[in-house]
């Protein structure tokens, strides 16, 4: 009588059995993973990067992600906490995380050292729908700690290159010293082909000689075209409110407009009922949007 | 109402043989029945002789048997670092053990469907929670069809009955049929009906036989038809009061309602509701430990708790009691009826019984039927 347990969902689906953990089977048990290298991102030392490896090679060879999925990492006898994944799956191994102090997790991970253990399991969450932007130009406009998701999305396409129009990266951050991934924005990127970096901060110091404004008022002052054209944002709060509006100033429509969600997870798969907006989970629905998506639900978020 | 699946095996089964059975029972599985401890009825393990102290006749236990799947804490896996002489770490994680088997005995009909509810959330989807697989597979359940639904009872508000089969392998109809008062504990019988092969198995097995599970008398099938009808047939009180609960796609233009902070002036918060509520499933995940080792478990959680949503940069999605009063609700009656289409309740009543403030599921769909839209 057990076949009927795992028979087709209500949506008409068929369940998978989740194979991410293999040496352990079970859904909710990561894989042992080794912090391999812990970069500081910003002058404060409030975000690093941390480069990690599976110590299975098995299960290194079994994960596969794509930009916009998140991981969930796990500090034994702390907690677990998920995380959007910062490298492009085409750089390979290792993985990188950017990871912000501001809680326990978080905050153990600052305190780790290279060859500390961790758990990783996942990748989880929807992804960023690539496919749909074929010959479109493609805005992405980030601020602070939410380029961390969005680096790896613009490191997707730009290896991907021909298969998108023009690329304008839009970032900003409270000081220069807050800008995240440098290497990448300050040389990278700007060297690709018919691909553009426009940096800002709030306030700018004796080291800065670049624009000072705040993300949203920047971008209406560069004033991208919404024509064939992507906008993928993520940042704080209080920047993606504005940002939005400056989009829209700009004639974009809900349709053009993608942005990645994040609300507390305990399961990071959709059953510990935690982060619903509705009746999405960001876990599994999301947790990438369009805005027309997102007008559709409840505004508790 | 559902169609009625084709019995796989019927039985009679002696008052007087029910004490055997469960103990025959008990030899190859944990068995999980209503006890009366101190005055209440739990939902617990049975102890080796504890047969007699079985609760066959109180409708309601406190807690409802959603434990038997998903425990009030389960441990997921257990950890241990370690760092050897050169300051090289190790981590080794090992997945906890699979659980013993567990019958379910006594179970009411609400609560049995209960679990099929569960069913959805964890066996559905990309992801298939496989330490719930592990208990959902082993577990066995006995109902007993309600001879006299309590006041609070509303399952005919979900088309369940007090005589429904979902969710359970075997249901006991006492033979006398439905009414008023308790059986003799000396007299009567049950009539079993298995079905599904796990309960068929149950009722076929040697030991069921030993202990007095017999075939239908030749000639009492008609009887039996009929008692099994009565039962399913039968109407709850509140259950009759309500009506069938239609709210799922009214409430989707009510999310803004200022309704949701009339009710939630009336909640203290306390979670009794989540707790005692056969199809409040949200957990939880924590560590325990120190010095290196520990268990990672998980744990019934509450949306009425202000910390449920915390982030850990401070943000709170659902920072008054206004937007999580009407989370469990709309949860209940309306995102979930979205994702799997019907509703995250049995009609058990526990809510109607255990809310200090009489704040409740029934209650609130009554509210939200006469409101404006």
């Amino acid at each position: 009588m057990n076949a009927n347990l795992v028979g087709p969902g209500p949506s008409g689906e068929t369940p998978v059995v989740f194979g991410g953990s293999a040496a352990a089977g079970r859904l909710l048990v990561p894989e042992v993973a080794t912090i391999i290298d812990i970069r500081d991102e910003t002058a404060s030392g409030d975000v690093k990067t941390f480069k990690v490896r599976m110590d299975r090679p098995e299960a290194e060879e079994a994960w596969s992600h794509l930009p916009g999925q998140c991981a969930m990492v796990s500090v034994f006898g702390v907690g677990e906490a998920m995380i959007s994944i910062t490298s492009s799956p085409t750089r390979g191994w290792p993985l990188e995380l950017s990871i912000k102090r501001v809680g326990r997790v978080t905050g153990a991970l600052h305190d780790s050292q290279a060859g500390d253990k961790i758990g990783l399991r996942g990748p989880y969450g929807n992804r960023f729908p690539t496919e749909e932007w074929k010959g479109k130009n493609l805005l992405f406009v980030a601020g602070g700690i939410g380029l961390a998701p969005v680096r790896c999305l613009i490191d997707y396409c730009l290896a991907h290159r021909d298969q998108f129009g023009h690329v304008d990266i839009v970032y900003g951050a409270r000081s220069p010293g807050d800008l995240c991934f440098k290497d990448c924005i300050f040389n990278r990127w700007s060297r690709q082909k018919d691909t553009t970096v426009s940096l800002t901060v709030d306030k700018g110091d004796e080291t800065w000689t670049g624009p000072t404004a705040l993300v949203p008022m920047f971008l209406e002052e560069l004033g991208p075209s919404p024509k064939n054209a992507v906008a993928i944002t993520c940042g704080p709060p209080i920047m993606i409110k504005f940002t939005l509006q400056s989009l829209a100033k700009l004639g974009f429509t809900d349709d053009q407009i993608v942005t990645t969600l994040e609300l507390k997870m305990q399961c990071g798969v959709g059953k510990c009922g935690r982060c619903n907006i509705g009746d999405k989970y960001v876990c599994v629905d999301g947790p990438v949007f369009t805005l027309s998506q997102i007008k559709e639900l409840p505004n508790e978020f | 109402m559902a169609s009625i699946p084709v019995p796989k095996a019927t039985k009679l089964v002696p008052r007087t043989g029910l004490g055997a059975w469960i103990r025959a029972l008990t030899a190859g599985s944990t068995v999980m029945a209503p006890v009366k401890d101190e005055g209440k009825s739990l939902f617990r393990e049975l102890e080796p002789g504890e047969e007699d102290l079985i609760d066959l006749h109180t409708v309601h236990t406190v807690n409802s048997p959603k434990g038997a799947i998903l425990p009030q804490t389960e441990a997921l896996l257990t950890y241990q670092s370690t760092t050897d002489g050169e300051g090289g770490k190790s981590l080794r994680l090992e997945p906890t053990a699979g659980p013993r088997p567990v019958i379910l005995f006594g179970v009411r009909p609400c609560d049995a469907a209960a679990v099929e509810l569960f069913n959805n959330v964890f066996l559905t989807g990309d992801f298939v929670d496989d330490h719930y697989k592990s208990r959902r597979d082993g577990l066995t359940v006995v109902a007993v069809a309600c001879r006299q639904p309590a006041k609070a009872c509303f399952c005919t508000a979900f088309d369940l009955s007090p005589g429904g089969e979902r969710g359970a392998d075997v249901v006991l109809y006492d033979r006398s049929g439905p009414g008023r008062g308790t059986p003799d504990a000396g007299s009567g019988a049950f009539y079993a009906v298995a079905y599904t092969d796990k309960g068929e198995a149950l009722l076929e097995s040697s030991e069921a036989a030993a202990a007095g599970v017999a075939p239908v008398p030749a000639g009492e099938g008609q009887d039996l038809g009929r008692v099994v009808a009565a039962y399913r047939g039968l109407e709850t009180p509140l259950g009759a009061k309500l009506g069938r609960v239609d709210v799922a796609s009214k409430l989707d233009n009510l999310f803004e309602s200022p309704y949701w902070e009339k009710v939630a002036a009336r909640c203290i918060s306390c979670g009794t509701c989540t707790f005692v509520c056969p199809t409040c499933y949200c957990f939880g995940v924590a560590d325990c430990g120190a010095g290196g080792g520990g268990v990672r478990f998980r744990y019934w959680d509450s949306c009425k708790f202000p910390q449920f949503m915390l982030m850990a940069a401070g943000h709170n999605p659902r920072p008054a009691k206004k937007a999580r009063t009407r989370q469990r609700f709309m949860h209940k009656l309306n995102y979930y009826h979205h994702r799997y289409g019907e509703y995250l309740c049995v009609g058990c009543g526990r809510c109607v019984e255990s809310c200090p403030v009489g704040l409740h599921l029934p209650q609130v769909v009554g509210e939200v039927r006469g409101l404006e839209q």
